[in-house]
């Protein structure tokens, strides 16, 4: 029998998104971990409609895709750039936990460590590079924040958020020049860690 | 052991850092030495870091790709406790024993059945059931599944739905199979290739059972069937993918790219199309093939390692398989080419069923010649066919050939009539030879017409899909490409619908750059977020030139007459470009804001400039002068305009409109929510504002009054601007619809549809048309010709829309709550019964007027088009279902739940007749044409042919048949009375011969089929169904010919117009649309529009 439509699922209110923002240019950590579901679910829904409307020739950019969530939950003029800063800031986060867990998962699959009955078979690239390994980058950049926090945000939110330098210096709030010096010292640094990585799990083996 | 690094030592080997690096190769090590003397450590960091740094200039340097991640997160881990720790606990009845798998769409455990007490695999669904309705749906579907009853298919004993803390969830309990994957069992039983293929043709057997109950898979793959001890193959999660989905606009997508990754290989290229609703059985034959493939070489057909999701898809779609004999030259032949068949691109040249490719294996294994042989001799002809420009010119050299054939013949026995002079039976001869010759010319010209209508089907569709992606030069070449004779109403369609604008210019912006537009200009620019502006010539839609602050733009604003533009930069850095200077590429630093403005604006000719800064305070500049003529500080500014007469409008983030005349400030009228867009028509008299609310209002400047305020979008809107002749407004907003209004009113005059994504700013144009820019990267011309063609989605009462009839000038539909309307080709509803709260599902019409049933408890006949009451009945016994007029307006037949059909006279009501027709409870019911054969429907699926004879009043029976065994919603007859269609919930279509009552099945929806329409013509079938698409299929072939998808609800109601052009749906969603097609465009000539 027919029934009545069923409305549309309430999508968060942007005047909310706003003021935790506003918490998060604060400093507020707390409004990161509120922040970071609706990003992630936004950004989710979006990868998949352009699977669905782009050509299959089309490389989708992470920055292409955190412009467009904002546009959609944040309204731009209510908002000062510093927050649209920031909201880039917890979208490049969020890339990266997806990315980290992503790796994680197949890790675990591949170890064997699933169901007995899930194959993951040899079908498509999930990698972010041909050898790159995601979760030896991620404990290296967790290093790394150690002795230099702005060091570890500028691989953060050129990597993982597809940044360009001019973009992470605003989001950062420093010069151009600091932000491409800290992106060349922490290049050297992390390949220097993770090959040691490399060299450790090797010689765990033999 | 290193020295602990400490930010200040850090801070010091950074300086270091950065000093080697400047410093010449050979200066290095001494700067080392000198730097970190008695400092080992620190020298040993600088070296091993700088050693690094050739290698790390390419290290991290392109940026993750998060697209694939972002897509396998839909389906994986949410974190919800549901998925571990359940050991031990009960389930709804089952005593959870442990995790025996995970998949994307839930985890599977071992479990013991209470009652009756049998070890069971349970599936618990990841995703929550939101709402009741998904729950139906979902016990829906697992009702069908538990039907499938085949040894090759794991049996779902029972799925259901259990609460837990997240919410509700769907579970299964299936046959717990122990056994091997097919894989691994092919591995270990060391099987040859027949015994795989004999093994495979089971496989087939058990799917084609489940297809012919109407499941699909939808995923199969080798871990999804396992071969038990005894060797019987089991397939797992059969339509358990379908039964999950809870939404069908979004999850169709999500479930497949859940398990995307694991899955990807065995998708069928409609599949990774990304059209999950064009799956249908012939997806899963081609997932056998792979499956095949796989069995035998030990390879997958496509080699997609390591390769994008994009560009894996694409050769899935694109690229032929790799061939079997390069594994192993014994596959080559036979075996090959029956794998090939199941892995053809086209879905229409696969095997049509499992069924087939089950038979073709068995055919190969007993040493018969194949089938696929001989399609592939059809596949080579039809390649041919392709070759030539047209396919019918490739039928007519076929017939010419056999025409000279058959001459020959002739010749040849008139020779031997001479020689021989046995003259009777040399003719005789020569006769049979005529005829042989001729009846081949009949096979071949029938197989011919048959393979040119597959290739035009093969065009729709692979123009349907152009479509989807936005490629419009392709949609119209391939339509070009449609021999005339065979165009069908989808043709008209899809032509419209490709050129809904006018044109479109991929103009690629990224991010939300938007543009800027003068109405007399004969340029534009757009904007790319943070580079440059790019200026393109308004008439041809080419590149003029670029230009490029080194701030970057972030926003533009042009005169009307186009000659200055204003670029915004991300700091508040203004240019101000006079684009007739000699260069106007080199950009001229006008002034400089406190960060990002938020509105920009010129007056005409750009003598006066508004600009409103990021902490909304707005200034009203002189150009000439540079002088501030006004200044309005802490009203939080989100827009402004300039009225030509001097005067001034601004809007404000509380959603307030006011003018500005000197230093008075006058409220207008008020938004819910911030002001996002003013527009001052071109008489200067006239404002248009839009605001977060989604509203458009309209204000008379000269009186300052309100004239209308329309809620058009439930989202926010985001432009606004006026027609050059001031009667019609465009709003745009989130929804990426193009709306125009009626200036005088704000009534909704057109729409249109071909953004993506966020509209961002349009411009009425002196030449009538529109542009807009969207975040989707394109600019687009229309106007109202070009919108209006294809699709109009008409939002009547915001209730369910239930029942659609044709009338002699449109269409009547009903609601949910039963009032009805009239509704005219162009969209236009006028009210004809208000609303009694009681949903009837009776509505027909006949010549002057139509009825219609209230509840299910009475009838009602009114007067068309008027809509007076000529009667209503007195309450009926029996729940009323459906009525159906007779053409020539004498007679309304009634079917009641009860299993009664009545038949009253239209006149006055008076109940002619009562008949227990349908035990099982009568549903839907129809007249032939001339009025004298009803058919009615059982609501299972009983169809009884009746005579009637009107003097006598008397209702014979004729014939009986049960078409389904399934639940029936819909019932139609074509306008010739030839053809009877019959649309049921195994998602199933019948359509009936009504001189044989034979019917051939249409398979393509995924859901109940609840409406359905012939055209006037016969050629063609309109459905409408559960999974919210509508289908249109050609009734010569029962092939589907396209797929429409602008619902968002069920679709109740399918109508074609009179002429056959309008096709009319309705649906729960609260819209009807109508949409316009045939075998020529209407209004407008392909050839012109393509003419860019």
């Amino acid at each position: 029998m027919p029934s009545s439509p069923t409305p549309a699922p309430a999508t968060p209110p942007s005047l909310e998104l706003t003021r935790l923002l506003d918490a998060v240019s604060e400093g507020n950590r707390s409004a990161v971990d509120q922040l970071l579901p609706v990003v992630y679910h936004e950004l989710r829904g979006l990868a998949q409609r352009r699977l669905a409307a782009e050509r299959a020739d089309h490389t989708l950019q992470a920055t292409a895709l955190v412009h467009e969530a904002y546009m959609k939950l944040i309204d731009q003029r209510e908002v000062r750039w510093q927050n649209r800063a920031h909201f880039f800031g917890v979208a490049a986060l969020a890339m990266r936990r997806i990315l980290v867990n992503h790796a994680k998962a197949k890790g675990r699959i591949k170890r064997g460590g699933g169901g007995a009955k899930v194959e993951l078979t040899d079908g498509a690239a999930v990698t972010a590079g041909p050898d790159l390994d995601i979760v030896a980058l991620d404990e290296a950049l967790k290093g790394l924040a150690l002795v230099d926090e702005r060091a570890a945000r500028v691989v953060e939110l050129r990597f993982f958020g597809g940044m360009s330098v001019e973009e992470t210096a605003e989001v950062l709030g420093i010069a151009p020049a600091t932000v491409k010096r800290d992106w060349t010292l922490a290049r050297a640094w992390l390949l220097r860690e993770i090959q040691k990585g490399d060299e450790h799990e090797r010689d765990g083996e033999t | 052991m290193s020295a602990p690094m400490t930010p200040e030592r850090w801070r010091r080997l950074s300086e270091l850092f950065e000093r080697a690096l400047e410093a010449a190769d050979a200066d290095r090590a001494d700067l080392i030495d000198a730097e970190c003397a008695g400092d080992s450590d620190l020298a040993e960091q600088l070296r091993s870091l700088l050693a690094m740094q050739s290698g790390a200039e390419q290290f991290l340097e392109n940026p993750a790709d998060v697209f694939s991640p972002l897509l396998a997160e839909a389906g994986e881990g949410d974190g919800s406790g549901f998925s571990d720790g359940l050991e031990g606990r009960r389930v709804a009845g089952y005593r959870i024993i442990k995790q025996i798998g995970e998949g994307g769409m839930g985890v599977v455990y071992l479990a013991e059945q209470l009652k009756p007490r049998r070890t069971v695999a349970l599936k618990i669904i990841r995703a929550g059931l939101a709402t009741p309705t998904v729950v139906k749906r979902f016990e829906h579907e697992a009702h069908i599944l538990g039907r499938l009853q085949h040894p090759g298919i794991a049996q779902i004993y029972e799925a259901g739905a259990a609460d837990d803390a997240t919410g509700v969830r769907g579970f299964f309990a299936m046959e717990y199979v122990r056994g091997k994957t097919l894989v691994e069992h092919a591995k270990s039983a060391g099987l040859g290739t027949r015994e795989k293929l004999a093994l495979m043709a089971r496989i087939a057997d058990a799917v084609q059972h489940a297809h012919q109950k109407g499941v699909i898979h939808r995923d199969l793959k080798p871990s999804n069937i396992l071969v038990d001890d005894q060797g019987q193959p089991k397939i797992l999660d059969f339509g358990v993918a379908r039964a999950t989905d809870s939404d069908v606009s979004v999850t169709t997508l999500r479930t497949s790219v859940g398990q995307l990754i694991g899955t990807l290989p065995y998708m069928s290229p409609e599949q990774v199309v990304g059209d999950p609703a064009d799956v249908d059985t012939r997806s899963d034959v081609y997932a056998l093939g792979v499956t095949l493939y796989e069995m035998l070489t030990g390879r997958l057909p496509h080699n997609i390692k390591s390769r994008s999701l994009p560009e894996a898809a694409r050769i899935i779609r694109d690229e032929e398989p790799t061939r079997l004999s390069t594994t192993d030259k014994n596959l080559r032949g036979d075996v090959e080419t029956i794998v090939f068949k199941a892995l053809e691109k086209n879905k229409t040249e696969r095997y049509q069923s499992a069924a087939e490719f089950a038979a073709d294996i068995r055919r190969y294994l007993s040493g018969a010649p194949i089938g696929a042989r001989r399609d592939s001799a059809m596949y080579v002809l039809n390649r041919q066919l392709r070759r030539y420009r047209g396919a019918a010119a490739a039928a007519a050299v076929i017939g010419l050939a056999l025409v000279a054939f058959a001459a020959y013949a002739a010749r040849q026995s008139a020779a031997n009539e001479r020689l021989a002079q046995r003259e009777s039976l040399a003719k005789g001869e020569a006769i049979a030879a005529r005829e042989r010759a001729e009846a081949e010319r009949a096979r071949a010209d029938s197989e011919a017409e048959r393979l040119r209508r597959e290739l035009y089907f093969g065009r729709i569709g692979y123009a349907q899909a152009a479509l989807a992606q936005g490629d419009i030069p392709r949609v119209q070449r391939l339509l070009k490409e449609c021999p005339e004779d065979l165009r069908g109403w989808e043709w008209g369609y899809l032509s419209a619908a490709s050129d809904q604008s006018k044109r479109a210019l991929q103009a690629r912006l990224p991010g939300w750059g938007g543009g800027a537009f003068g109405r007399s200009a004969p340029l534009f620019a757009t904007v790319r977020v943070g580079e440059d502006a790019v200026l393109w010539d308004a008439r041809f839609g080419t590149e003029r030139f670029r230009i490029a602050p080194a701030e970057g733009v972030m926003d533009a604003a042009m005169s009307a007459d186009g000659r200055w533009l204003l670029l915004a930069g991300r700091k508040g850095e203004i240019h101000l470009q006079d684009l007739q200077a000699e260069d106007p590429t080199s950009p001229q630093l006008w002034r400089t804001l406190d960060g990002q403005p938020r509105a920009l604006r010129l007056d005409e000719r750009g003598e006066r400039i508004v600009v409103i800064d990021a902490n909304g305070d707005l200034a009203l500049i002189d150009r000439q002068t540079g002088e501030e003529l006004r200044r309005i500080e802490g009203r939080d500014l989100t827009a402004a305009e300039l009225v030509p007469d001097g005067r001034l409008i601004i809007g404000d983030a509380k959603g307030e409109v006011s003018l500005v005349n000197g230093d008075a400030v006058t409220p207008l009228g008020a938004h819910e929510s911030s002001v996002r867009d003013l527009a001052i028509d071109p008489s200067g008299t006239l404002l248009a504002s839009v605001g977060n609310d989604g509203a458009v209002s309209a204000f008379d400047l000269k009186t300052g009054d309100n004239l209308w305020t329309k809620l058009v979008f439930k989202n926010k809107a985001t432009a606004v601007a006026w027609a050059m002749d001031s009667r019609t407004v465009y709003a745009g907003g989130t929804e990426a619809r193009l709306e125009a209004l009626d200036a005088t009113n704000g009534e909704r005059l057109w729409n249109g549809l071909g953004h993506a994504s966020t509209i961002l700013k349009i411009c009425g144009q002196d030449s009538g048309e529109v542009l807009t820019t969207s975040i989707d990267g394109t600019v687009r011309w229309w106007n109202e010709a070009s919108a209006k063609r294809a699709e109009r989605v008409v939002p009547l009462t915001g209730e369910s829309l239930v029942r659609a009839a044709r009338t002699p000038d449109g269409f009547l539909v009903s609601d949910w709550k039963g009032a009805v309307m009239r509704l005219d080709q162009n969209g236009r509803a006028r009210p004809l019964r208000p609303k009694d709260d009681q949903t009837g599902f009776g509505l027909t019409s006949f010549p002057g007027g139509a009825a219609m049933s209230i509840g299910q408890t009475a009838l009602e006949v009114f007067t068309l088009p008027l809509g007076d009451r000529l009667w209503r009945s007195p309450e009926v016994e029996g729940k009323l279902m459906a009525l159906a007029a007779t053409p020539d307006a004498g007679y309304i037949a009634a079917t009641f739940l009860d299993g009664h059909l009545s038949i009253y006279s239209a006149r006055d009501g008076a109940e002619v007749l009562k008949v227990d027709a349908h035990p099982e409870g009568a549903h839907l019911i129809a007249w032939s044409p001339n009025g004298r054969t009803l058919y009615s429907c059982g609501v299972q699926g009983t169809l009884k042919v009746w005579s009637w004879d009107p003097e006598a009043g008397s209702l014979t029976p004729k014939a009986e048949r049960r078409v389904t065994g399934a639940g029936v919603w819909t019932m139609s007859i074509s306008a010739d009375g030839s053809q009877l269609f019959i649309g049921s919930e195994d998602y199933e279509g019948h359509l009936l011969s009504t001189a044989t009552l034979e019917d051939r099945p249409l398979v393509g929806h995924q859901g109940a089929i609840y409406s359905s329409c012939f055209n006037p013509a016969g050629d063609r079938l309109a459905t409408g169904g559960f999974d919210n698409t509508t289908r249109i299929w050609d009734t010569s072939t029962g092939e589907e010919v396209l797929t429409l998808r602008s619902h968002v609800y069920a679709v109740y109601g399918a109508c074609f117009d009179g002429s056959g052009r309008t096709l009319l749906t309705i649906s729960g969603d609260g819209t009807a649309i109508l949409r316009q097609g045939g075998s020529l465009p209407e209004g407008a000539d392909l050839a012109s529009s393509s003419r860019r």
